[in-house]
């Protein structure tokens, strides 16, 4: 069962063409690696996928169980594409409690749980603005799941993480998928791409292609 | 939470000195002015209260670009992928925006209004309108019309606060609507100074051509202009929603790829 559906895609990005009728299907409840060299455009396909940008040409189908109606942004997504922004002024518990009042579906359990989860203290008095770069990552990847988004969109959830993150965060992965949540993630390290993902999808030449092997895509 | 938090703002003590300033001495000259050219008629609190309420200046100078401010800084702080995708669409995320903003925009005015208050004190609050009020000259054009029409006082402050809160919640959703089609603080800040600049400019430059007197920025946010040009109060509170509802339209037309499918084909065919 597909959650995302991309169907003959073609996409112009600042004046360079990145997909030309590309098309891929996403499994619901499985773990989906996309890899391309930089600037091949997969924070565009990400950004596509959530809505936030229109294909040129093409459609891309959500699950309706993940929409809110035509047209809108899709429903229980979590996102983590390019470098969120946050309010430097205010801790990394309280930059997450303003993303959840968006909603207002959690209260502060379940915001602490989140941290707790990534390897942060909820209880950290420091300011955002002297977080280093790996927290900053980490308050990232916890605002994506922490209202139990049930598909994950996360653009390189590894990086400047320590190699004691990385470990928590695989893992963590492999539970959320165990749940029967969907991901797609993005990386450049071949190892989280082998470790994590039942599916790789390789950008080239503008098409989106299924790796049979996962080994032999990644090089 | 929201509440607490944003009164707790520093910014708000160094706009309430701002506006204390200004309020007082706009007080010393209207005094001044009054005991100069109004020497036999006397005016009471309500013709101090309203040389400030009323004053175009003030709006332009001191409330707009603070507004505008505010406004800049929170559509870009909401203008994040991890706020959009929590909300349904884009017209929800205006709605946020507009949400959001409310809380301020009732500070801002509380402000205002705390600062206009304070340049009455140890003056007692007469029930009618003054005898410099009933009377017609250039020095109460911002109550005579209200005195005429018996409108009560707080019901004429409660109708400009109104009217000015509509129409800084009109610039907002501008700004929303412009982030909404570019994505880019920069072309939202650049907007912003933008409709500062236009707005001074659409003030202090009076129209050569009394047709287009209509257009002036003042009927759309100063309660007696409006009345002077229209000859009724109502326009200016419709103006205002009315062409907030058409940025909403232009949202949908997004979102429903009307205007970009169009740009699309152009495109295409210039590049050909």
């Amino acid at each position: 069962m597909s959650v995302i559906e991309l169907n003959k895609i073609s996409k112009s990005f600042r004046g360079v063409r990145l997909f030309e009728e590309a098309s891929a299907v996403f499994e619901k409840g499985k773990i989906h690696g996309l890899v391309g060299l930089n600037g091949s455009g997969k924070s565009v396909l990400f950004r596509m996928i959530c809505g936030f940008l229109l294909p040129d040409r093409g459609s891309i189908e959500i699950d309706p169980a993940y929409r809110r109606g035509a047209g809108g942004f899709p429903d229980s997504f979590g996102i983590m594409i390019d470098r969120p922004g946050y309010l430097a002024g205010q801790t990394g518990y309280e930059n997450l409690r303003r993303l959840a009042e968006v909603r207002g579906q959690i209260g502060k359990e379940e915001i602490r749980r989140s941290m707790k989860a990534v390897g942060l203290d909820p209880d950290l008095r420091q300011k955002m603005r002297h977080y280093s770069l790996g927290m900053k990552q980490k308050i990232a990847l916890a605002q994506s799941f922490m209202e139990g988004q049930q598909v994950l969109v996360l653009d390189e959830p590894f990086n400047a993480l320590d190699e004691r993150s990385v470990g928590q965060v695989r893992e963590l992965l492999m539970a959320f998928r165990t749940e029967g949540r969907t991901i797609l993630l993005t990386s450049h390290h071949r190892s989280d791409i082998e470790m994590l993902c039942d599916y790789v999808y390789r950008i080239e030449n503008r098409k989106l292609e299924r790796q049979p092997e996962l080994v032999s895509t990644l090089t | 939470m929201r509440i607490k938090y944003e009164i707790l703002q520093l910014k708000w003590l160094v706009i309430l000195a701002i506006f204390l300033i200004w309020c007082w001495r706009q007080r010393a000259s209207f005094v001044y002015q009054a005991a100069v050219y109004e020497e036999d008629r006397t005016y009471n609190v309500w013709d101090i209260v309203f040389d400030q309420v009323m004053n175009p200046f003030a709006m332009l100078w001191l409330l707009l670009p603070i507004w505008l401010v505010l406004s800049l800084r929170t559509i870009i702080e909401l203008g994040e992928t991890t706020v959009l995708i929590r909300v349904r669409n884009d017209r929800a995320w205006l709605g946020l925006v507009v949400k959001k903003l409310s809380v301020p925009l009732v500070i801002l005015l509380m402000l205002w209004g705390l600062a206009i208050g304070s340049t009455t004190a140890g003056m007692s609050f007469e029930g009618g309108w003054s005898e410099f009020t009933t009377s017609e000259h250039w020095l109460n054009f911002f109550t005579h019309s209200f005195a005429a029409e018996g409108w009560a006082q707080p019901t004429a402050i409660a109708a400009q606060f109104l009217l000015l809160a509509l129409f800084l919640q009109m610039l907002t959703v501008w700004l929303a609507t412009a982030w909404i089609y570019t994505e880019k603080s920069w072309a939202v800040s650049l907007l912003a100074a933008g409709l500062m600049i236009g707005c001074l400019i659409a003030y202090h430059k009076q129209s050569h051509f009394p047709e287009w007197q209509w257009a002036s920025i003042i009927n759309w946010m100063l309660l007696l202009n409006a009345r002077h040009t229209f000859g009724t109060f109502w326009p200016a509170f419709v103006g205002s929603p009315l062409l907030m509802l058409g940025c909403v339209g232009l949202i949908d037309l997004r979102r429903n790829r009307i205007i970009f499918a169009g740009l699309f084909r152009i495109k295409r065919r210039l590049l050909r």
